[in-house]
């Protein structure tokens, strides 16, 4: 009895309700269980494929995020496209989080791919062609790698040109593919703006580019991003097959290029990916454009084949348009030569190998850099290449960075150009000691200063403050963790502060909260407006973003 | 037969067509098509949104489509056996009341979302009438789509 009044109180929606009030609850279905609403019944399978058939422009675009994509056959993947008929997406996101991915899938995305409109961007990231896979490839007579050979060169050719943005892990085997077949009409990617590979595929397309081409590859991209990856400590060398002599000497292989990016953040602060110093050197005949530089996280290493003219130094002087610089993370053998018209140079946690700046202080810096290529480069060349610097961040260079050696860096600082120091956590420079020496020498080298982060240094002591004191134009100054006193912070605004807006003093064991309270009456701020976001977290941030940009 | 206020009567479109129509507000409007009993959980609804601002036209916001959440009075309310809540959705769709309609079908929606084929059939009450063959080879098609 029970049991019928149970059964009595369920209808069937399909049965109960006209075909155009069930679409109305499709509508808040997603698409993917849409599709599986259709093995219910024989009424619910004709509904939902009226429904889909009714509604192509109702999904804008598929998500295969969630989905385990070995499950994900061609067939299966197109079926499903074919009922979603006049799918005008603008956004695949076919593999974002898998770390599998089966080469049917690799094939069904670029088959759907080219079958979509417009504006379309195929994002591979994260894609990792598992063993099998790669055994498969060796061996191409077998069906299945022939299959993937030829999705990859069709990634690599035809049947993209409406391609705007690519991110693919595999480019390894894309350029042996191209290196192989000797491939010529790469046309389809001229309109690439914007290309995502793994890092340790750099060197191999450089190598690539030097050896087999005369003419761009990517004439039109803007954005290279090498990210670090699954690979990331595997230290890949410049495969023999790549080795020859260059196809043309004039070669621009990235004329609209703005902004290239290398490494990511590695975990601690271990240089994980080593590049070919080769590829840095090479950026200003390649990159005309070039405006932004960033090599996090990456060991560069002298180049295993150096040419004859070759310096052991990055060197960035041809690159007239390179605004900002960012070495962070990065070990490198010696400082590297900043393009001319810098204004950011950014060294955080940067180690520099076998460089000894200790004589700067007796001989004058400019000796002991020009001792090295003389001939080429005068010392007033030399300086030229620091002069527009405007903000200088070493912060957490902890092991490596001495006080001759920042010094060295600051004496080739234009004076009156350079607004912000950073120098959180560098913890061999010694602050306080011989009458605040270091102190007084920055102050007298960057009167100008506006910003000045001396946070977690333990050295800063009382007597650096008074020496700070005689910078007239600051307005922000970060001592938290340091060990001033209430004495020194007295003193330090008796002797005159008065541009000075904030002053970060958090986790200070010497300093009283009567004293931080008093600072707070003069209107200076002492506690950072929003705590600084970590690197990952920008990471995050940048990625959400482009995922916007997708939408 | 039932009372009810103007305002609240007239957020339906049908009924305020009707009123325009007849010229005076406080005659009788036939409505067929629907029970006693659902029209009065129907004026219950609107002497509760009778404040609610009726939206404007047809543009639908993709924010307001793909999401389902529901306000804790309409759930409340929705909180009825299934022929209720269908025949709710049917008077709302007869009589034209969009906002009513569209908390109707979001809460099937949410009774179907995020289960399986098998968990829905047991919801509903629906007989499997697919041959297996019929069945495996739908299944088939639409394995990629299962959720893990």
């Amino acid at each position: 009895m029970t049991a019928m009044k149970k059964n009595a109180s369920r209808v069937d929606p399909v049965k109960y309700l006209p075909p155009e009030v069930f679409e109305k609850i499709l509508e808040y279905v997603t698409y993917p269980q849409v599709c599986s609403l259709s093995s219910i019944s024989r009424a619910w399978n004709a509904a939902v494929s009226d429904f889909v058939n009714n509604n192509p422009a109702t999904y804008k675009y598929l998500d295969f995020r969630k989905y385990d994509l070995d499950r994900v056959t061609p067939d299966l993947l197109l079926s499903c496209i074919h009922k979603s008929r006049g799918l005008t997406t603008s956004v695949l996101y076919p593999c974002h989080s898998t770390k599998s991915a089966h080469y049917g899938t690799l094939r069904a995305m670029i088959f759907l791919h080219e079958t979509l409109l417009d504006k379309s961007y195929l994002r591979l990231k994260n894609m990792v062609i598992n063993q099998r896979l790669r055994l498969l490839t060796e061996t191409p007579s077998t069906p299945i790698g022939t299959t993937y050979q030829k999705a990859l060169v069709s990634v690599a050719t035809a049947n993209l040109s409406s391609l705007r943005g690519l991110a693919i892990d595999n480019l390894y085997f894309v350029i042996r593919q191209w290196s192989e077949s000797g491939i010529s009409d790469t046309s389809a990617l001229d309109r690439l703006e914007e290309l995502h590979i793994s890092a340790h595929a750099i060197p191999m397309l450089f190598a690539f580019m030097r050896t087999k081409r005369s003419e761009p590859l990517f004439p039109n991209l803007r954005i290279l991003i090498c990210g670090s990856d699954y690979e990331a400590r595997r230290r890949l060398e410049v495969p023999h097959w790549l080795y020859g002599a260059p196809k043309s000497k004039t070669l621009v292989a990235f004329p609209e290029l703005l902004e290239f990016r290398i490494g990511g953040i590695p975990k601690g602060s271990e240089c994980e990916q080593d590049v070919d110093q080769y590829c840095l050197n090479i950026i200003p005949a390649w990159m005309p454009k070039l405006k932004v530089l960033t090599c996090k996280g990456v060991n560069i290493r002298p180049s295993r084949y150096p040419r004859r003219d070759f310096v052991h130094r990055v060197d960035m002087r041809r690159s007239r348009n390179l605004v900002e610089l960012d070495f962070s993370f990065t070990k490198m053998w010696i400082l590297p030569f900043i393009p001319p018209n810098c204004r950011r140079l950014v060294l955080r946690s940067a180690g520099f190998g076998a460089v000894d700046l200790s004589n700067c202080m007796l001989d004058g810096p400019d000796v002991a850099l020009a001792s090295e290529d003389s001939t080429d480069y005068g010392l007033e060349k030399i300086h030229e290449q620091y002069k527009g610097i405007e903000v200088l961040d070493v912060s957490n260079c902890g092991s490596v960075l001495t006080n001759s050696q920042l010094i060295g860096i600051l004496s080739l600082c234009n004076k009156n150009k350079l607004t912000t120091l950073i120098l959180q956590s560098c913890l061999r420079l010694e602050f306080g000691k011989y009458m605040s020496e270091l102190m007084e020498h920055i102050v007298l080298l960057c009167p100008n200063l506006r910003c000045l982060k001396l946070s977690k240094n333990k050295s800063v002591s009382d007597g650096d403050l008074s020496a700070i004191a005689d910078l007239p134009y600051l307005e922000y100054l970060d001592v938290s963790g340091t060990s001033v006193s209430d004495d020194g912070l007295r003193e330090f605004f008796n002797l005159k502060q008065s541009k000075l807006k904030t002053l970060i003093a958090v986790g200070l064991p010497n300093v009283s909260e009567k004293s931080l309270r008093w600072i707070r009456e003069m209107d200076i701020a002492t506690e950072p407006p929003t705590p600084s976001r970590l690197d990952e977290e920008e990471d995050d941030a940048e990625d959400q973003r482009q995922q916007q940009d997708y939408v | 037969m039932i009372d009810t206020e103007k305002d609240v009567a007239e957020r339906s479109v049908l009924i305020k067509n009707m009123i325009e129509d007849v010229g005076d507000a406080s005659t009788e409007i036939p409505i067929p098509n629907v029970t006693a009993n659902v029209l009065k959980k129907v004026l219950e609804w609107c002497e509760h949104h009778k404040g609610d601002p009726i939206a404007a036209n047809e543009d639908d916001t993709d924010a307001r489509k793909k999401s389902t959440d529901i306000d804790e009075w309409d759930q409340k309310f929705m909180q009825v056996d299934q022929e209720m809540l269908f025949e709710i959705i049917l008077a709302a769709n007869y009589l034209d009341i969009k906002a009513l309609l569209e908390v109707g079908c979001k809460t099937v929606a949410n009774m179907i979302k995020g289960k399986t084929p098998e968990e829905i059939r047991r919801t509903f009450n629906i007989q499997n009438d697919f041959t297996p063959e019929e069945e495996a080879q739908i299944r088939r098609e639409n394995e990629w789509a299962e959720d893990r």
